[in-house]
């Protein structure tokens, strides 16, 4: 049984008075600890797909299952509560909360979990020892390079074992060096912890490290061979 | 602005609240003094001089010698006194209609048809159509007015229009002799007004028997305006904190309008908006936002200080004499004053960020969070020049100088420096807080007192402008508590009889005195261990005239000196010298050992003051004359009043009755009040005089509080998208909700608590500097304990009104949207 399953998602807003529809149902199953690389033109939807996921926006047509549990059918509340146990989040400018030294950034989501205060401090300890960033966990995000910063983010993504992992674009902010050390932490952790990844990206080079690559175009998902459709 | 709907009508709110207040309390001031100043020259009008008496009243004889003898034909002789209608109080005028012609007095001429009617009604009087109709009378009509708490029956005899005769309300004018059976003071007059030239004024004062005094009416008149002094003051005051307050207020909804388009401002940089286009842009928008705003706000302080000044005058007519305004003042200087509040506190506020936008990389600008760095360079500057100006002001006030002006500044200047310095302890606050609880603070707690001090450039100024409002309230509360203290006191020092009976229908020199036979009777009476004769008077002096007190041998002190001498009590009770009180001391610079002149029925003597004792009567001053010098120099002075000092274990109400029964064998009016009675009416009018600052407190409180939605609707906007990534996080908007309450009641706690020593030290520079600058006056500064949590109250209570729009605001917030911003 796949681990989440999208069932005829579809999504779309309106602008001045007419309909876009950006997704037209999406079908996808993606099994536990798969690495799935997402790929798509400006505005075909992706961060779109990855905020329904993530349940930040409220489906309007099809079904997500998360670990047997329907998207579908979560009032806000509840939505909030999936999101503080099941998801994880890694974006491309950190968002990393600037009055938080690292370690509070990632105790923070353990505390949201209800762990103790003891514990919290002594897992974000750990998560930040395992990125390589023991020294650094008492440091607010503005000292820290743009690379330490992901890394940071990713131990707040992964910390509490969340069943997926969104990452929009994780590399997009970082040099070169920085991004292949973000991201080979990135995919050590996830496939340790067997959690789901959806990567977002515009590299090759991020997606040719992918179990599966999918292409977003014209509202629907194609799977790819390893090659970037455009 | 119009896509900022919110905000725009936010800060529109701000100027025009800002403004209004400036405008009321000014337009107010502005009206009670010129009511003032009409009211004495409706009783003084246009005349140069006036004969006044040293020995209290004047022989009507007097105005006909001086008209036959020395043929001065512009002279009006004049009664007045104080009297009640329906609880309101007037002047009731007795004048001389055909002698009124001769001087041409404009603010008083009758109409000779009224004048006629006038002579032709029994009691009749004649008052303003406004006044008749406020009253509900009608011409004809029979009505009762009450003089001294004796009952009068008055006839309204015709009503005129106040634009064209009689100009104040509250001016009641009779003849003469109608007003002499009325007050019963028949033969007596009060003072003769005159036009004279200079030569004409020479032959009068050499000619005048020397009991009686010429005296220049101008002269006076600056006397009698003094008297308004203490509302003037007490609103200017409140007028220059209330200009702070709204500025402050301006100031931070301005600049979190700019910080809300702070993007867009970028955009155009990138675009090639030059820094002079972009500046000149933003302060157009501002000063158009601005010059609405505040005539709106003017036409709101305008209809605000209609009833400002409604409450001042009420004070001033039961203090001082009857005043109305029939017409408004307004004012074309305190309209352009709240103007100019309005637009340059505007343009100020809006230029600092503007120039700051102008001069920072576009990049930069379109994000919000870059804002802070500049102010987290900015705090510590800005902690010294406030600590620096705060000094200044403080020590500046403790040098010795008798300028009021100066003293307004001071405090000014301790208000402003405190507000610099705010940033700088709010940043401590948190600090102190955060480390006070670190074992008890979750991630979420500190996130928030983190977030205060990382937003400092919007909590600070949020903070100050809360905490000067609190402030504001504190200072004149412990003021006003401080003063009521000292007032019970003094009364609790001056009266020290139980029981006290006064004559009620002799004019204010109290010439005809209690019978001494009631003296005789009331000393023989079960239960009553002494009786003092208290004599009371105006007497002329240099300073003007002056309510003169002395009482019987025997009797115990009328109040407590200050600082005084070893031998002062002794040397007084032998008649070597007189006391003076603190204010005539204070404003007349005259010290122990000094001398004063003294107009008595002897002429003019000078006496040595032997000490200064504490009275809050009379901000102008009052003599204690000793016995001895009360029966050399004013013989003819009677007794005015009787102190009862009742056995200790005797029962006050037995022996009121007795003597209720006693003083109607008497005729004449005689009233009869306990301690207790003088001292509770005393204490009313006190808390009467004061209930303008209630409203004041009020307007205050709504500004901070309008002040605080703002700080924090600007700290919402500059962390959506922090917040986005809590939501995303799994923060429920519960959670974010109580962050964002939380944060609020810390901002209103850190506001209370540093409201506290700014409102204890405005509360001292108010009693030791303006208070004694303005009226001599000193008092024991007295903090009510109860002030405490009632500033915290009202600190939190703004807080938390102040937390319900940002967080209704907070669930209509986009997560993915926020997400994707910057």
């Amino acid at each position: 049984m796949a681990a989440i399953e999208i069932r005829d998602l579809q999504w779309g807003y309106a602008k001045g008075g007419q309909r876009i529809e950006v997704l037209s149902g999406i079908n996808l199953d993606i099994s536990s600890g798969e690495v799935v690389a997402l790929l798509g033109q400006s505005g075909s939807g992706k961060s779109s797909l990855l905020n329904l996921m993530a349940g930040i926006e409220p489906l309007q047509g099809g079904d997500i299952v998360v670990n047997g549990q329907s998207l579908a059918a979560m009032g806000e509340q509840q939505r909030s509560l999936f999101r503080r146990s099941h998801v994880g989040f890694v974006y491309q400018f950190f968002n990393l909360i600037p009055t938080l030294t690292a370690a509070e950034n990632i105790e923070l989501v353990l505390e949201l979990n209800g762990e103790t205060r003891q514990s919290a401090v002594e897992r974000a300890q750990q998560q930040l020892k395992d990125l390589g960033l023991e020294d650094k966990t008492q440091v607010f995000p503005d000292v820290l390079s743009g690379g330490e910063q992901q890394r940071v983010a990713i131990g707040r993504a992964l910390v509490h074992r969340p069943s997926l992992i969104l990452a929009d674009e994780p590399t997009g902010n970082l040099d070169a060096n920085s991004g292949r050390i973000v991201l080979q932490r990135l995919l050590q952790q996830t496939r340790e912890q067997q959690t789901c990844l959806i990567i977002v990206t515009h590299s090759q080079a991020v997606a040719g490290q992918a179990d599966r690559i999918l292409t977003l175009t014209e509202g629907q998902l194609q799977e790819s061979q390893g090659e970037l459709a455009w | 602005m119009m896509r900022h709907r919110w905000q725009t009508s936010l800060s529109f709110l701000a100027i025009a609240l800002g403004v209004a207040i400036v405008v009321a309390v000014d337009l107010a001031n502005q009206s009670a003094s010129k009511a003032f100043k009409l009211s004495l020259q409706n009783i003084t009008g246009s005349i140069t001089h006036r004969v006044v008496s040293n020995t209290q009243h004047i022989d009507e004889r007097l105005f006909v010698r001086l008209r036959r003898e020395l043929g001065i034909a512009s002279s009006a002789p004049k009664i007045q006194a104080k009297i009640k209608i329906q609880q309101e109080s007037f002047t009731l005028l007795g004048i001389d209609a055909v002698s009124e012609f001769s001087i041409q007095r404009q603010t008083v001429a009758l109409e000779k048809n009224a004048l006629l009617r006038l002579l032709q009604t029994t009691n009749g009087v004649i008052m303003s159509g406004h006044a008749a109709t406020r009253l509900g009378l009608k011409t004809g009509q029979s009505f009762s007015a009450n003089y001294q708490r004796s009952p009068l029956t008055l006839n309204l005899s015709s009503t005129i229009n106040p634009q064209t005769s009689v100009r104040s309300d509250n001016l009641i004018v009779t003849d003469i002799a109608i007003a002499q059976h009325l007050l019963d003071r028949r033969g007596e007059l009060d003072h003769i007004d005159l036009k004279l030239s200079d030569l004409q004024a020479r032959e009068l004062a050499d000619w005048l028997p020397p009991a009686y005094r010429l005296i220049d009416a101008q002269a006076r008149n600056t006397g009698l305006l003094a008297m308004s002094k203490a509302f003037h003051t007490n609103l200017t005051a409140m007028s220059l904190l209330a200009l702070l307050i709204g500025g402050l207020l301006i100031y931070n909804t301005m600049t979190f309008s700019a910080l809300q388009r702070q993007s867009v401002i970028g955009t155009y940089r990138a675009l090639g908006v030059t820094r002079r286009e972009l500046i000149t842009l933003l302060l157009s928008e501002a000063m158009v936002l601005a010059l609405f705003a505040s005539l709106v706000g003017i036409l709101l302080g305008y209809a605000l200080s209609q009833y400002l000044v409604q409450l001042v005058l009420r004070t001033i007519n039961d203090l001082y004499f009857s005043l109305s305004v029939s017409q408004f003042m307004l004012s074309p200087l305190s309209l352009l004053k709240g103007l100019l509040v309005g637009l340059l506190t505007s343009g100020v506020a809006t230029l600092l960020p503007a120039l700051h936008a102008s001069r920072t990389p576009p990049i930069t600008l379109q994000r919000r969070s870059n804002t802070e760095t500049l102010w987290q360079q900015r705090y510590r500057w800005l902690a010294v020049v406030g600590t620096l100006t705060v000094a200044t002001g403080y020590s500046s006030s403790l040098l010795p100088g008798r300028s009021l002006v100066g003293g307004f500044i001071f405090i000014a200047m301790i208000a402003l420096g405190f507000c610099l310095l705010v940033p700088s302890c709010l940043r401590q606050c948190c600090r102190l807080l955060a480390w006070g609880l670190a074992p008890l603070l979750t991630v979420q707690g500190r996130l928030a007192i983190r977030d205060i001090a990382a937003g400092i450039s919007r909590t600070g100024v949020a903070v100050a402008a809360l905490s000067v409002a609190m402030a504001t309230v504190l200072g004149v509360s412990i003021m006003i508590s401080s003063f009521r203290y000292s007032v019970e006191q003094w009364l609790e020092q001056s009266l020290r009889g139980d029981l006290y009976i006064s004559v009620q229908n002799t004019s204010e020199n109290g010439r005809d005195g209690i019978p001494e036979s009631l003296i005789a009777q009331l000393g023989k009476l079960e239960g009553i261990d002494q009786v003092a004769e208290l004599s009371s008077f105006r007497c002329e002096t240099d300073f003007g005239r002056l309510r003169t007190v002395s009482l019987s041998a025997g009797a115990a002190a009328l109040a407590t000196l200050i600082d005084p001498l070893p031998d002062s009590q002794e040397r007084y009770a032998q008649g070597e010298g007189i006391f003076v009180s603190e204010p005539l001391a204070y404003h007349q610079q005259l010290s122990v050992g000094d001398q004063i002149t003294l107009y008595t029925e002897n002429g003019s003597v000078p006496f040595a003051i032997l000490g200064i004792f504490r009275d809050y009567s009379s901000s102008r001053g009052v003599i204690s004359l000793p016995p001895a010098i009360l029966e050399n120099h004013w013989p003819s002075i009677k007794p005015k009043a009787l102190i009862a000092y009742l056995k200790p274990e005797a029962d006050q109400q037995p022996i009121i009755q007795k003597l209720r029964a006693l003083l109607k064998t008497y005729s004449g009016h005689h009233q009869l009040v306990s301690n207790t009675e003088i001292r509770n009416t005393s204490l009313a009018i006190f808390d009467q005089t004061f209930a303008i600052t209630h409203v004041l407190r009020f307007l205050v409180f709504i500004v901070a509080f309008i002040g605080l939605i703002s700080a924090l609707l600007a700290l919402q906007l500059e962390k959506a998208r922090q917040h986005a990534v809590l939501r995303a996080t799994g923060m429920s908007l519960g959670q974010l909700g109580r962050s964002i309450v939380f944060q609020s009641s810390l901002l209103g706690l850190f506001a209370a608590l540093m409201a506290m020593p700014l409102g204890w030290l405005l509360s001292d520079r108010l009693i030791h500097v303006i208070n004694r600058r303005a009226f001599g006056w000193s008092m024991e500064q007295q903090i009510p304990l109860e002030v405490i949590p009632q500033t915290l109250f009202l600190a939190l209570l703004a807080a938390l009104l102040a937390c319900i729009y940002p967080v209704i605001k907070l669930r209509q917030q986009t997560i993915a949207t926020s997400l994707r911003e910057e």
